[in-house]
């Protein structure tokens, strides 16, 4: 089924204005309607010992620039593998078997059905064969990821190395994948001498200043790489401006010798060095030494990351280890290191289950805040409907490997079409002062090793009726609200309207 | 806390250690009572038994309770005084016989300790993240089968291979025992009765005096030793360091680095490698006393004259100096080597160091 | 207690599923049937004396594999065959008297520390910590010394040695279950120390113990063949004993390679199966790969 976008509605102006300028440009209603992701038919399975499972049956979506989508549903339903399979990153035991996903003009299926072909021999799976396949995926999609895909995951702890501190593990995302801006930064820092930088605190301190004038002037002077730094000092609340313009002429402090500048740069243009470069970074220690300014470079951005992220003492925090950090911390390491890559796409796997819910709070805030600054669409994935209905733009409803149901989440929420949407939100408890049971959908999530043919919610549902034995077609019941069920469009007769009547149990 | 205060804690800690281990020996010399104690102390050429008997139960405290024994017995320890040992190579102070033997040990131990590193930790590595592969298998089953092999038989199979023989006069190149062939040795004034001088190290001792003939011969026989000992050193650790790869290539920061779109090298390399090589280090300390075990073991197989070789011509020739000697200095060895693995685990994993 | 043996079989099941680890209990029961062998009607599988090397010294020169002699003989005019087969019932038993004498004392000494805590876990644990700064073989080479030259010493010498190793695992084991739910409601419910030690706490540290031993029990039986075959025992020199089989052919190996290689294999081929089945039943109690 294929889920179309409509216009989204426009960005910020329905919610808190936040202000500051995104990096990107001004935020405002988003221009084309050429989707950012699309996902057409993706069909997974895992081979397991107890037989094939078949998680995704047909998942369909797409993703305008700028939108933030959700994909919400029970545990099992196939969300997070959804996400995996966008980023390529399926566990072992699982194939795509089926689908399209395109993300930018790109292909992020390349490959997929001659692994199956290659790797699958009726239920088994050939285990070398499938390590190799594994290698060259990750060999394509790694420059996708991080740069233009990011991913956030649920569970802090174990999702941060151990071993590495905080500042390694977030300039190791800019090391890879920012590095022309890093050596931008770092000429810029040689280039600038003291008087440009007087000439620029001369400007700030204008009672006329108006951001725009900066960046002129910094091309101006051929500085532009300290353009960002020097914002950052400006909007910094915790210091006053004496301290900022301070600041602004250390900017040139540190030096680099134009000699090492020379071989960074020339490193980063020719991808393939000679024998004699890649003998002298196998030296240990060399590469690190030679890379020093770089580093340090990285270093501060990664600071000014994570005072992006809102994290206290961020100073300090970069040189500690994530065991030292608590969970709420954690997760805005992972945010930072997930915008690092000023990427297009932010997948989010459920980032606040694991944390509690004050925490919970300051954390989707803070995705919105950076939503608005950067402009990223994000994928949010969630089982928490509250959550879903604080944060996106449009929601896709996921049942047992299907998107059962989608539309904005105003649409979604005033006006459920399908019977499962119809039963989860029943299923919400309410404070309205009067004690009832807890509603609840009877019986469970089905087998998905055998599942039901047709709808496969069919067993549970209470409109449930002999077409559904067969698998449902998308209608669409309003422009951007598309249901998958036989109760609507040229099947559905009027008497079995759900809308008419409870579906959830009393 | 900062690694430097974590290494002086773990310094502090080799005290109480060390105690541990000369009470252990002072309870295991008491158990059959103090005659051979008595006997070890005695320098035979020097006549008057009786009266040097004497000498040695006060010198000892041997009168008085076992705790004040102890304590006279340490002191003794602590000022170098450890008896007398009289075994087929060498008769005199034990002291002396330390110094003579140690060093050709720790020159077996250290080249096959750092061997055993160097092979079997890339090759786990390797062997983890290609899983599967041909190249996987025959590891494993060769790891498997050193794991397996009693340390002595394999280099009794190798002697075998090696023997100058009617039967296989090709095989004949390497020396199958001895430190050094003793026609070439004849003719070193510096050396005798199976120690060199001055340094004791026989290797030394050849540059030292310019002999590169007996430097190359004594490595030469030095290969089978190494060789047999590594290979049944380096399987333990072959094995621990693939499965702790291959856990933690399916541990969820792995996934996070290459959803930071990192090289799948890098993501193996600094990811993945580090975390894997930490519970290989804390099985490094009992690899390091399987590997003084081996010693033990290989010296008197190939009759490699070192502190191996002498524990065992003393507990044959029922010399308690000889056997006290050696196992002190096996635990002082052991100890410092644990120290140095402790640090490096402190160095590897931050966590540790709280 | 149904359930247990329902759990006993689903291992059995799963070890024997994997194919090496199947091998591997095959060659140990193998061997454990020799050594019962052994014991009750040893001359059903060829062997005239269970308990003594029959030396022929009208012809003490080893001579090659034969039909009369199927591994040959040793020296003094032993048939190797006879002599390996007997020596099996020694090997093994000894072994494993010592790996259970070091289960049981390592886990007396890990299950209290761990379960009384405070003082009496930091004691026990440094004394443990002695035993562990001493290298296994040279230790165990000098309590043997010390008591005195014997085979039964040996034992003796390697459980002491082997027991700390046990006492840490059963301490690990006794920390991660005491703080289970399933202990603190047994002690509401009125349960005492004894029996919640007995009921809880012991059999599921044994579980991981187990393991371990089938592990050690290959690495023990080398080691102690190990030091007979340097020459460590004076007592009984016709006692069939694999080191005491491969010392004997020390002196005409390089003439007679069979001496040496046949009572070698014995000890590698019982290593390579204990290790396999150890393996084995280590991944089959992994609760990964229990379905």
């Amino acid at each position: 089924m294929i889920i179309q976008s409509t216009q989204t509605k426009s960005g910020p102006s329905e919610r808190d204005d936040l202000g500051g300028d995104g990096e990107r440009g001004e935020p405002g209603p988003r221009e084309s309607s050429e989707p950012l992701l699309q996902v057409k038919d993706l069909r997974l399975s895992f081979v397991t010992r107890a037989g094939v499972v078949h998680a995704i049956e047909s998942v369909s979506f797409e993703i305008a620039k700028g939108e933030t989508f959700g994909l919400v549903g029970e545990t099992g339903c196939g969300k997070s593998q959804t996400a995996m399979a966008i980023m390529r990153l399926t566990p072992e035991s699982g194939f795509i078997e089926n689908g399209q996903a395109i993300f930018d003009g790109i292909d992020l299926f390349e490959g997929v059905h001659d692994e199956a072909k290659l790797v699958k021999k009726g239920d088994t799976v050939r285990l070398r064969k499938k390590e190799s396949a594994i290698k060259k995926t990750n060999a394509h999609m790694s420059k996708i990821r991080g740069r233009d895909i990011s991913m956030i995951f649920q569970e802090p702890m174990t999702s941060l190395n151990p071993v590495y501190t905080v500042q390694k593990q977030i300039s190791e995302v800019l090391l890879a994948h920012r590095m022309d801006y890093l050596l931008a930064r770092v000429n810029a820092r040689n280039r600038a001498r003291k008087e440009d930088l007087k000439t620029i605190s001369v400007l700030v301190s204008k009672p006329d200043y108006d951001p725009s004038q900066l960046s002129s002037k910094l091309k101006e002077l051929d500085i532009e790489g300290l353009e960002e730094e020097i914002e950052f000092i400006l909007n910094r609340t915790d210091i006053g401006h004496a301290q900022k313009i301070r600041l602004i002429s250390e900017l040139a402090g540190v030096k680099t010798s134009p000699m090492r500048l020379a071989f960074l740069m020339r490193w980063n243009d020719s991808s393939n060095l000679g024998p004699v470069y890649r003998l002298l970074f196998a030296i240990p220690g060399f590469k690190d030494w030679v890379q020093k300014p770089v580093t340090l470079e990285a270093r501060n951005i990664s600071y000014e990351l994570l005072t992006k992220v809102r994290m206290p003492n961020a100073w300090t925090v970069l040189s500690q280890h994530p065991h030292e950090l608590s969970g709420g911390m954690r997760q805005r390491v992972m945010i930072a290191m997930a915008v690092a890559g000023h990427p297009k796409l932010v997948i989010a796997d459920e980032p606040t289950s694991a944390l509690d819910v004050t925490i919970q709070a300051q954390i989707l805030q803070l995705f919105l805040d950076l939503k608005n600054e950067l402009g990223v669409s994000v994928l949010f994935i969630s089982h928490d409907m509250g959550v879903i209905a604080e944060t996106c733009d449009r929601v896709g409803v996921m049942y047992a490997g299907n998107i059962v149901e989608v539309a904005s989440v105003d649409e979604l929420f005033q006006n459920p079409k399908h019977p499962y949407t119809q039963g989860l939100l029943a299923a919400i408890p309410k404070y309205d002062g009067s004690k009832k049971a807890l509603k609840s959908i009877p019986g469970s999530v089905p087998n998905l090793i055998h599942p039901p043919s047709g709808c496969r919610f069919r067993t549970r549902c209470p409109y449930a009726f002999d077409k559904c034995e067969e698998y449902p077609s998308a209608v669409q019941v309003s422009p951007g609200h598309q249901v998958l069920c036989w109760l609507y469009g040229k099947n559905g007769d009027g008497e079995r309207d759900p809308t008419k009547k409870d579906v959830a149990e009393q | 806390m900062k690694l430097r205060y974590y290494i002086l804690r773990r310094l502090l800690f080799v005290i109480p250690t060390l105690l541990g281990l000369t009470i252990i020996v002072f309870v295991l010399i008491h158990v059959q009572g103090t005659t051979n104690l008595i006997g070890s102390y005695i320098n035979p050429r020097a006549g008057n038994i009786a009266g040097q008997e004497h000498a040695v139960i006060k010198l000892l405290h041997l009168n008085e309770p076992l705790p004040y024994q102890y304590l006279y017995w340490l002191w003794q320890i602590l000022h170098g005084n450890w008896g007398y040992t009289h075994t087929g190579i060498y008769s005199g102070p034990v002291t002396n016989a330390i110094l003579l033997f140690y060093p050709n040990s720790l020159v077996l131990a250290i080249i096959s300790f750092i061997l055993v590193t160097l092979i079997s930790i890339p090759l786990g590595v390797w062997s983890a993240v290609r899983r599967n592969s041909l190249g996987d298998h025959l590891t494993r089953v060769a790891s498997f089968i050193g794991y397996s092999m009693p340390i002595y038989w394999l280099g009794l199979l190798l002697i075998l291979v090696f023997a100058s023989n009617d039967v296989n006069p090709v095989l004949n190149i390497l020396p199958i025992s001895g430190t050094v062939s003793t026609t070439l040795i004849s003719s070193a004034s510096w050396y005798s009765r199976g120690i060199s001088y001055p340094t004791h190290l026989l290797l030394l001792d050849a540059l030292i005096h310019g002999r590169l003939d007996i430097f190359a011969n004594a490595l030469e026989h030095l290969v089978l030793p190494v060789a047999t000992l590594t290979y049944g050193t380096l399987a333990g650790i072959l094995r621990v360091t693939r499965s702790s790869m291959q856990d933690t290539l399916s541990q969820d920061y792995v996934r996070t680095a290459r959803a930071k779109g990192l090289p799948e090298s890098v993501v193996v390399k600094v990811h993945a490698r580090r975390n894997a090589l930490i519970p290989v280090t804390t099985l490094l300390g009992y690899t390091i006393a399987s590997l003084l075990g081996g010693v033990v073991l290989i010296e008197t197989v190939f009759n490699y004259i070192g502190l191996g070789y002498w524990t065992t011509q003393s507990f044959l020739s029922n010399d308690l100096g000889g056997v006290m000697g050696a196992t002190v200095i096996f635990g002082l060895t052991f100890v410092f080597a644990n120290l140095v693995v402790d640090v490096a685990y402190g160095f590897l994993d931050p966590r540790i160091r709280y | 207690m149904s359930s247990r043996l329902n759990e006993l079989w689903l291992t059995l099941r799963i070890i024997l599923e994997n194919k090496s680890s199947a091998a591997g209990l095959i060659i140990v029961l193998a061997y454990v049937l020799i050594a019962i062998i052994d014991f009750v009607y040893p001359s059903l599988i060829g062997v005239h004396d269970a308990y003594a090397l029959i030396p022929n010294f009208s012809d003490t020169v080893p001579s090659p594999p034969s039909p009369a002699h199927i591994f040959g003989t040793t020296f003094p005019g032993v048939d190797l065959y006879q002599a390996i087969m007997a020596a099996i019932r020694v090997d093994l038993w000894y072994s494993l008297l010592v790996v259970l004498g070091g289960m049981v004392i390592g886990t007396v000494v890990g299950v209290f520390a761990a379960y009384y805590g405070g003082y009496v876990d930091e004691a026990l644990m440094r004394f443990t910590d002695i035993f562990l700064s001493i290298p296994y073989l040279p230790f165990a080479i000098a309590i043997a010394f010390f008591l005195g030259r014997e085979l039964n010493n040996i034992s003796i010498a390697l459980t002491l040695v082997w027991w700390p190793l046990y006492a840490r695992y059963a301490r690990g084991q006794t920390l991660s279950v005491k703080e289970n739910t399933y202990v603190e409601a047994a002690r509401a419910s009125g349960v005492g120390t004894p029996g919640i030690l007995a009921q809880h706490i012991v059999p599921n540290v044994l579980t991981p113990i187990f393991v371990q031993i089938s592990l050690d029990l290959g690495t023990v039986v080398q080691v102690f063949a190990g030091l007979v075959f340097i020459g460590f025992a004076t007592g009984n020199t016709l006692l069939p004993e694999l080191g005491t089989l491969i010392s004997d052919g020390f002196q005409y190996a390089v003439t007679a390679p069979w001496t040496i290689f046949f009572p070698g294999m014995a000890i590698l081929i019982f290593a390579i199966g204990m290790n396999l089945l150890g393996d084995g039943l280590r991944d089959a109690l992994d609760p990964k790969r229990r379905t």
